[in-house]
């Protein structure tokens, strides 16, 4: 288990999107690796509730979420490990704030579905099925368009009105 | 308002500081001017102000003009510029041109006429590390398919510093060192028959000879 270094736009790989994993045993090392070192990364950024396996370096289909304790969070599901997650179906619209680790002096309005149905597995290679919403929904959201090679500034719709930069240095940026 | 119409633009720039708006809207006030459309924002430090202005034929155009001088003087504003607008030239300008003033806009005309709104239909990110370049770059492409942009705005994102050294303990993490990042939001309108599709294929070779990351979307329309 290992902290990571995070990717840092304009990283290459942060544009790429990354590949589904094999079932069964075949990836099993590198699903456990890449989940453990999700995991610890994660934890070593204080305020971080998400981060996705292509911010590592890792073009796999792999995100760990966590809002638990957040002060947004309404709807939480705990840790999550996710393998090739996909969403299902998803319903209503709402604009909040979003930060990211890869782009550490922005901030930004982005608009994302209220409501979602998540199906997953786990690093265990167990089916999971998820409906959440709030703010653990958009964190899901955020690091699924990772998998796709998509920021949050590929969702702005206007730099005046939607994008911040961060006038102090986030929690964030520096690992714990 | 009654009778004919005259309209100015009028831009300024300044240091920011408070009392620009003021000074300027009593001016416009005592000449009875009013602000039909403004946009004023801070760009790096410099308070800009650009306003469309609308009075009677018969505006008094020298008094206009001295005592938005001697504001400009008293808070030491880097410019004030004043233009009387022309609806009519712009009128002519465009027959000249061989477009029909009734028509829908088409590929590379010209806005028909100075007051005429443009319908945006799509909006376009642009991101990447600063270098010059990217604006003409991505404009030049639009403009050579007719593509009218209707608002365009940059940032610029200082450069992150190295994550910060033995805090708490922890090995410092190794970074990849970023550069100033660059954005660009544009508005646009199509030209006829060009879609989102349209415009991501004009933009592939910006991507590449810029190294940008560029996504184009349809302008999300109101539903209410």
């Amino acid at each position: 288990m290992a902290v990571r270094k995070v990717l840092l736009y304009p990283h290459p790989l942060l544009k790429r999107r990354a590949r589904e994993l094999a079932e069964g045993e075949a990836e099993r090392e590198l699903i456990e690796r890449v989940a453990e070192d999700l995991r610890a990364t994660m934890r070593a950024y204080p305020g971080c509730v998400g981060i996705a396996a292509p911010q590592l370096g890792e073009l796999v289909r792999m995100a760990v979420i966590d809002v638990s304790g957040h002060r947004k969070t309404t709807t939480c599901h705990g840790e999550l490990v996710l393998v090739n997650p996909r969403i299902e179906a998803s319903q209503g619209v709402e604009v909040a704030r979003e930060g990211c680790l890869s782009i550490p002096r922005l901030t930004a309005n982005v608009r994302r579905a209220s409501a979602i149905s998540l199906s997953a597995r786990t690093p265990a290679g167990e089916r999971l099925s998820i409906d959440t919403e709030g703010f653990e929904a958009r964190c899901i959201l955020h690091e699924l368009d990772h998998l796709d090679g998509i920021l949050f500034l590929d969702r702005v719709d206007s730099l005046s009105r939607d994008v911040f930069r961060r006038r102090t240095q986030h929690p964030q940026g520096a690992p714990r | 308002m009654l009778g004919s119409v005259r309209r100015f633009a009028l831009a300024a720039v300044g240091g920011d500081r408070p009392g620009i708006v003021a000074a300027i809207a009593r001016v416009l006030l005592e000449q009875q001017l009013n602000i039909e459309d403004s946009q004023m924002a801070i760009l790096r430090g410099r308070f800009c102000v650009l306003l469309i202005l609308a009075g009677a034929d018969d505006v008094a155009e020298l008094p206009l003009r001295s005592e938005l001088e001697r504001v400009g003087a008293e808070l030491s504003l880097d410019a004030v510029v004043l233009t009387a607008l022309s609806e009519e030239r712009a009128r002519r300008g465009a027959a000249a041109a061989g477009a029909d003033a009734r028509g829908p806009q088409r590929r590379g005309e010209p806005l028909l006429d100075s007051l005429a709104e443009p319908s945006p239909s799509c909006i376009i990110t642009v991101y990447g590390a600063d270098h010059p370049g990217i604006v003409h770059a991505v404009a030049a492409k639009l403009a050579s398919a007719g593509v009218n942009i209707t608002d365009l705005q940059t940032q610029l994102a200082p450069g992150q510093e190295e994550a910060a050294e033995g805090s708490g303990g922890a090995e410092p993490l190794e970074r990849t060192p970023q550069s100033a990042l660059y954005a660009m939001v544009i508005e646009c309108e199509l030209p006829t028959g060009m879609g989102v599709e349209g415009v991501e294929a004009l933009l592939g070779e910006v991507r590449s000879e810029q190294s940008v990351d560029i996504s184009v979307r349809e302008l999300e329309r109101d539903v209410l």
